[in-house]
């Protein structure tokens, strides 16, 4: 009986997984065209969907052409509110989160440490748990924050390449020459 | 032994900052703005591009500059530009810079003063350019 169920539990998560997208790379379709091998992220801002090729080139279509958005895609949908935050700078941010990360490491190693010393002695029983939670509740929030700072990055580049801006790895630049149209003040 | 190490931490720290003040001049050296028709500006950072146009400060003369985005054909990779909306836009250029206390009171010993200061560092520079080019944005 037991085995029975754990074979139709297996069965039942095989065949759901390979039902659902999670198994295919980030895939959306736009007036039904398959677009493949996306790279994260994938966003939606003022009715526009964002994506990036495999080729690293950035493509944009009306939100109302979208048929279909993977679930790996994890999209977003960056509200006027929220457009705001994409210009805003990350650096305190990031610091904070790096400080949070390594203190979380540190409580992590210490409540380590009290626990090989508790477990070699049947006396003492003050060993506690709450500091591991507590370093896992310092990493997870400040790992999940440098992330969304990373993808806020990576959306603010691909806004500008799809302005039809591009990113020069030229190493040497030219003499400064200005243009003749440019406004000066 | 721990002493010096604290002395050697706050030097670098110093150093740091020395150099991301100093930087809002000499730091981007590389960053640059190239147009259309080829010609490239070397340009402070950051570069803002708000709507249609893209906002800079020239490393040459530290002139304020606005040009259409369809006259620019891209930057340098690795200089830093901001893409904002006017409202964000407004909102840092006309507000007073705040900051400055936290950021000298927390420079020692956690280091999170040279992050905020070079923060408001940035914020200075865009300020610069709402101001010195809003007459054209509204």
């Amino acid at each position: 009986m037991k085995t029975f169920l754990v074979s139709l539990f297996l069965s039942i998560a095989t065949v759901c997984s390979s039902q659902s997208d999670w198994t295919i790379k980030p895939y959306v379709v736009v007036n039904d065209t398959v677009y493949e091998h996306l790279k994260l992220p994938v966003f939606i801002m003022d009715s526009v969907l964002y994506i990036r090729n495999s080729e690293g080139v950035v493509m944009t279509f009306p939100s109302w052409d979208v048929n279909y958005i993977s679930k790996r895609c994890f999209y977003d949908r960056i509200t006027e509110k929220e457009k705001n935050r994409l210009s805003r700078s990350v650096a305190t941010g990031s610091y904070l989160s790096v400080a949070s990360i390594a203190g979380g490491i540190a409580a992590i190693y210490d409540n380590y440490q009290a626990y090989l010393y508790y477990s070699k002695n049947m006396i003492l029983q003050y060993y506690s748990a709450g500091g591991l939670v507590f370093g896992v509740a310092l990493i997870v929030p400040s790992t999940v924050a440098i992330y969304h700072f990373i993808q806020r990055k990576r959306q603010t580049k691909m806004i500008l390449e799809a302005k039809g801006l591009r990113f020069i790895s030229n190493e040497t630049p030219k003499p400064d020459t200005s243009p003749s149209s440019t406004t000066e003040y | 032994m721990k002493k010096c190490t604290f002395l050697f931490f706050f030097f670098f720290q110093l150093c740091l900052f020395a150099q991301q003040e100093n930087t809002q001049n000499q730091r981007t050296s590389g960053s640059y703005v190239q147009f259309k028709n080829g010609s490239q500006i070397s340009v402070l950072t950051p570069v803002v591009v708000c709507e249609n146009s893209c906002y800079y400060i020239s490393k040459l003369d530290r002139k304020c500059y606005r040009e259409d985005l369809q006259n620019i054909d891209g930057f340098r990779r690795g200089t830093k530009v901001r893409w904002m909306t006017f409202e964000e836009f407004d909102r840092i250029g006309s507000k007073p810079l705040r900051g400055y206390f936290w950021g000298y009171v927390t420079f020692y010993p956690t280091g999170l003063g040279i992050f905020i200061l070079s923060d408001l560092a940035k914020r200075k520079n865009i300020r610069k350019l709402y101001r010195n080019t809003r007459n054209s944005t509204n």
